[in-house]
């Protein structure tokens, strides 16, 4: 999966496993995707539901996906 | 070493062992090293059908096996895993990560220990007859739920196989498993154990990844209840599809617990329960006691000799005797863990000790890691309010016993904590006091069958490692009995 690839449905489990920094990336902004060493069983869209992130998905997509291949 | 488990397992339905039904598989390696262990058959949303339905047909059955051979099955289980002690401890060393002597005196013993608990519980297990009036009487029987669905974390696979399956064999049900996918091994092992003593379909055991088993498990509609251990994430969504479905779920989740620290403490065992509360399991354990809480009059000296025996624990190859803390579970878990680190020495936290990766005596291919102390930290801190679920303690210091109560209750989670002080009186005070579902006085981290234990706040629903947990796996029956033949005459 290209960095590009990634959207609102990936899973979170596949995501952490192409890009580990995705966990960090989260981690910062305040979101564990990774809980007790388990990803979140969802994709990323259910994963900010679940978290109440109320801001812009696709910006924060866009950050993601610099984020993960610097 | 010669390896003690298979190259490759299939899923276990029905007592037979058979491949997915898409052929795909997960891989599990050995946390220490690298090196690839085995492969295990990646369940598709058919095989959980085919299991569910397997473990129906096998209850029409099992639910009329009496408690004395059901409690006589339980027995030869714990008798199996005994006598499978030492092979079933190295796999599950090899696939966590966890040091052999913990999984020789503690995962493998306590689990066939558990068996033997529930194989007595239930021949102790009576329903309740009362005489409503003279004429009326009115029964209360426990009956079996039926089908139940289980899943369980990669921190303690084979010990939490047991807390879920015991109860369930005990109360009369059947159960469809499944293993976190980075640690399937030695439940599939105890599989090969069970398939030697109970009928085909009373365990079925599926494995696979948690977003694609894990969630083909939580939309099924063929289970009367579910039960979790594992993160306080994935929890909300157990809960959430049990509700969907109104069947009960038990739930046992994180924790961020409080391990409290009065001066009048016996101070070398309290030393030492700070590191079994932190180290043990290389703090991969939801009750550990991550926050510690240290008394003002002896803090200075509390943190001196706690980080003076932290500098002295040896971390090494989980497989090696002397070894007292292995690798973390996986280099995900690693980073988060030093991420937390990171996060902690930003708040404004001191770093005491640890807070490293171990590279050096041939470690550099595992996930090893320093024990590690992060001093003055504050309760409001992230480090002191999230779970970090690796060997990281923070020490934050109080004043009183009400400040220190208040603290510890100022957090979501509720699962354990301790409270070290020769005052029997302030003991159970503290005890009482911190809300939290176990609260250890003068130790920790002791597991044994026989104390329920379970969560508090977001730290789960329900209580195991107890006969009450049967009440979770059964549902009461009341027979109503009128015993005259005289009609009423309403009508």
């Amino acid at each position: 999966m290209e960095s590009n690839d990634i959207t609102a449905q990936t899973s979170i489990e596949e995501l952490l496993e192409q890009y580990p920094k995705a966990n960090e990336f989260f981690l910062e902004k305040g979101f564990r995707c990774l809980r007790c060493g388990e990803p979140f069983w969802g994709s990323i869209e259910k994963f900010l539901k679940s978290s109440r992130f109320t801001g812009d998905i696709n910006a924060l997509l866009d950050e993601l996906r610099a984020y993960v291949v610097e | 070493m010669q390896k003690p488990m298979d190259d490759s397992y299939k899923l276990y339905i029905d007592g037979k062992w058979v491949d997915a039904s898409t052929g795909k598989t997960t891989s599990t390696y050995n946390p220490a090293n690298g090196e690839l262990l085995a492969t295990c058959a990646d369940a598709s949303k058919e095989d959980v059908d085919k299991a569910v339905k397997a473990a129906w047909k096998a209850w029409d059955s099992w639910k009329k096996v009496s408690p004395q051979d059901r409690s006589a099955m339980l027995l030869k289980i714990a008798d199996l895993i005994d006598a499978n002690a030492e092979k079933l401890a190295m796999v599950e060393t090899l696939d966590n990560g966890k040091p052999i002597r913990e999984t020789m005196a503690v995962d493998v013993p306590l689990a066939s220990d558990h068996f033997r608990y529930f194989a007595g519980a239930i021949r102790t297990e009576e329903g309740q007859a009362v005489m409503i009036d003279d004429s009326t009487m009115s029964i209360i029987l426990r009956e079996p739920l039926g089908v139940v669905g289980q899943i369980i974390p990669w921190n303690f696979p084979f010990l939490m196989a047991a807390w879920k399956i015991a109860p369930v064999l005990a109360a009369g049900d059947c159960t469809v498993i499944k293993p976190s996918s980075t640690t399937p091994l030695s439940l599939l092992e105890l599989a090969k154990l069970l398939d030697q003593v109970l009928p085909p379909g009373v365990v079925n055991v599926i494995t696979g990844k948690g977003s694609g088993a894990g969630n083909y498990m939580l939309e099924h509609t063929g289970f009367r209840k579910l039960a979790f251990t594992g993160s306080t994430g994935i929890g909300y969504q157990v809960a959430e599809a049990a509700a969907q479905k109104l069947i009960p779920a038990t739930l046992e989740l994180g924790g961020k617990s409080a391990n409290i620290y009065f001066p009048d403490c016996p101070w070398e065992k309290a030393i030492e329960g700070l590191q079994i509360g932190i180290l043990f399991n290389q703090g991969q354990v939801c009750c550990a006691g991550s926050r510690v809480f240290v008394h003002e009059d002896i803090y200075d000296r509390f943190v001196e000799e706690a980080v003076a025996a932290f500098n002295k624990v040896k971390v090494g190859l989980p497989w090696e005797n002397d070894t007292m803390m292995g690798t973390q579970v996986d280099e995900k878990q690693l980073k988060d863990i030093l991420n937390y680190v990171e996060i902690g020495v930003k708040e404004g936290a001191t770093l005491a000790c640890g807070g490293v990766r171990v590279v050096e005596n041939s470690l550099d291919k595992g996930a090893f890691m320093r024990p590690t102390l992060l001093t003055n930290v504050t309760n409001n801190m992230r480090v002191a309010q999230e779970e970090i679920f690796g060997p990281v303690a923070v020490v934050i210091k109080f004043k009183t016993e009400e400040e220190v109560i208040a603290m510890a209750n100022d957090s979501e989670f509720g699962l354990g904590g301790a409270v070290w002080t020769r005052d029997i009186n302030r003991a159970l005070r503290v005890a009482r006091g911190v809300e939290t579902g176990r609260m250890w006085v003068n130790n920790y981290n002791n597991l044994p069958a026989h104390a329920p234990f379970g969560g508090y706040k977001n730290s789960g629903i329900g209580r195991e490692t107890h006969k009450v947990i049967l009440d979770h796996y059964t549902q009461m029956k009341n027979i109503f009995i009128s015993m005259t033949e005289a009609k009423i005459g309403f009508y």
